[in-house]
């Protein structure tokens, strides 16, 4: 059993001290102010606007945005504190590793709920400046699937963080990762369905077999869009632009062939995202438990 | 139950030994010199009673406890300063003694370590970005004397301290030893560890080459002094002769010098008598004298010259 108990100890220190980086606070003040200046365009810009028009660019914002904070917040958490030699002073007091890898990894967390609830304290403000209208359900919702889309990204650069042995090393590893869900997952699952079935997908608007689907989703920032959909209950699709893959991911009545299987409802992107929080941390452990740190 | 105690401790970097076979036994209460040069093995042995490096062979125990699976309950009972580390600069001075305070379960005040180490009121609740190496050190020592430890590692505690930090920190291991605690005071400079330790092992090249109090290392010591007497011809019985004189360790020929290991030191002018009166003439007369930090020195370079 891994004792766990000092893990509230290691959480306290690395949220005092993360957040109080300035450009942490910086890149939370741009997301901010990107959030009032969609609503402002859309309120200037849009034909007799209502609150609900800004849910679907607010959605498509927090799917690009929210995903890099995640990484930007964790990606040096652990290496860091390797380099600097402040993990000799953390490490030779009680905690584990385990607590310091878990305690970063819930630590960084709160820090990017922190922002996030800023943010949307933000969309609830002028909301109710500019619309006179609050929709605290659709609001509540979709800050709720985006800390949790944020923390499957806090927990794969903390997994990298621990994992890797210069910060150059982990930057490298969080931008290569946020291009591979941006960009390259569409292509290698396209690849993979080449190879097993002998063709390329239909392309964003066809019909998929439910594995390839399921590959889709396994994509955090696809399984994001498929809960905000669901929360929202309309399709807005991520942002992602796939040349192969279905756009409107969520809708699995429209685009999968055949019957839809248990493991393409919505539940299950939870547990992917939730799977994306917790592995790489668990990865990171495994490898920081077994380096020598002198 | 020793306080430290290492069996054939071994660690190797690839084809480096930076610690072989190290035999160390520290008892409670005891401040043990752990004297070496840069390089010696000194963190390194440290790390590994920390977990922070694992052996390559051997073990380490604490307190009783093995240090690779029982490191929790070794670090509950220690205090650590590490060498080469680095805070949080976010973070005042306060912050990270609540932190270690926290970290250890201790019920410590933050007022009580911060006059221990020198540090007041308004450097704490600053944050350590704008402290001197020197206060950051006596932060780091703050936050290792934090839970009252038993066994307080000290690697390289002066590093950063003016003279009257140094002569605090010295104070501070006194007043700990007294109340039973075990000091691990790791050191490359021997006039601090002469100053308050009990025992003292040299480490060189990862082994341990001296070991003993202050004043059983000073008689092996004084004994070790080096006459070098130049010759302009060196008499054939010459070496045999000044060898059976009374305070003379050994003789050795080089050349037209005389090399003598005198461990009297009135050795010396019986010697140069003996040569003269062989028919020699002295052109010169060296002394390498050994203070105790000389033997240090000829302890840790010889290995080098015989490692070369």
């Amino acid at each position: 059993m891994i004792p766990v108990h000092r893990t509230p100890v290691i959480v306290w220190k690395d949220y005092l001290d993360a957040s109080r980086s300035l450009l942490l606070w910086a890149v939370i003040g741009a997301l901010t102010l990107l959030v009032a200046i969609l609503y402002f365009v859309i309120f200037w810009v849009g034909s007799d606007p209502t609150a609900l028009d800004i849910i679907g660019p607010a959605s498509a914002l927090m799917q690009l945005i929210v995903p890099l904070l995640g990484l930007i917040i964790g990606y040096r958490s652990i290496v860091s504190e390797r380099k600097s030699g402040s993990i000799k002073v953390l490490l030779s007091l009680p905690p584990s590793r385990a607590e310091v890898v878990f305690g970063k990894f819930i630590g960084r967390s709160l820090v990017l709920a922190t922002a996030i609830a800023a943010s949307f304290l933000m969309f609830l403000i002028l909301s109710i400046i500019l619309f006179q209208e609050v929709l605290l359900v659709d609001f509540v919702s979709l800050a709720v699937a985006t800390a949790i889309v944020g923390f499957a990204f806090v927990g794969i650069a903390v997994g990298v963080s621990a994992l890797v042995n210069t910060r150059g090393q982990a930057m490298a590893g969080v931008i290569g990762l946020y291009f591979v869900f941006l960009l390259l997952w569409d292509l290698i699952t396209a690849g993979i369905h080449r190879v097993v079935m002998g063709e390329l997908p239909d392309g964003p608007f066809g019909q998929y077999e439910a594995w390839y689907v399921f590959l889709q989703w396994l994509n955090p920032i696809e399984a994001f869009s498929v809960i905000s959909d669901t929360l929202l209950d309309e399709s807005f699709g991520a942002f992602t632009i796939p040349l192969f893959a279905p756009q409107e991911i969520s809708n699995t009545e429209q685009i999968v062939i055949g019957d839809v299987p248990w493991y393409l409802s919505e539940p299950m992107a939870v547990v992917i995202l939730l799977a994306w929080a917790v592995i790489p941390v668990a990865i990171g452990w495994y490898r920081f438990d077994r380096v020598d740190l002198g | 139950m020793s306080a430290i105690e290492t069996r054939s401790l071994t660690k190797q970097f690839g084809s480096l030994t930076a610690v072989d076979c190290l035999d160390l036994d520290i008892d409670r209460g005891e401040i043990y010199g752990f004297l070496g040069p840069n390089g010696a093995g000194k963190s390194t042995t440290i790390n590994i009673l920390l977990d922070l490096t694992r052996p390559s062979a051997g073990e380490a125990r604490v307190l009783g406890h093995d240090c690779q699976t029982e490191s929790e309950e070794i670090r509950e009972q220690i205090g650590v300063l590490p060498e080469g580390f680095d805070l949080y600069g976010r973070l005042t001075g306060r912050q990270h003694l609540t932190f270690a305070i926290k970290a250890k379960g201790a019920d410590d005040t933050i007022d009580r370590l911060l006059t221990q180490v020198g540090l007041n009121d308004a450097d704490a609740d600053r944050t350590v970005d704008g402290y001197s190496k020197g206060m950051r050190q006596r932060l780091a020592l703050g936050m290792a004397m934090a839970g009252d430890p038993e066994v307080l590692v000290l690697d390289e505690p002066s590093s950063g301290l003016d003279p009257t930090g140094i002569q605090q920190v010295q104070e501070i291991v006194k007043q700990e030893a007294e109340r039973g605690t075990a000091v691990f005071f790791s050191s490359h400079i021997l006039g601090e560890v002469e100053a308050v330790c009990d025992r003292v092992g040299i480490l060189n090249h990862g082994e341990l080459v001296a070991e003993g109090s202050i004043d059983e290392l000073r008689q092996q010591i004084t004994g070790a002094d080096k006459l070098i007497l130049s010759l302009d011809d060196v008499p054939a019985e010459a070496v045999e002769s000044v060898s059976t004189l009374g305070g003379i360790a050994g003789v050795e020929q080089v050349d037209s010098q005389l090399l003598i290991d005198c461990f009297d030191p009135r050795a010396k002018v019986r010697a140069i008598d003996a040569v003269t009166s062989l028919g020699a003439t002295v052109v010169d007369i060296r002394v390498k004298d050994r203070s105790l930090s000389d033997v240090f020195t000829a302890m840790t370079t010889v290995e080098d010259d015989s490692g070369a």
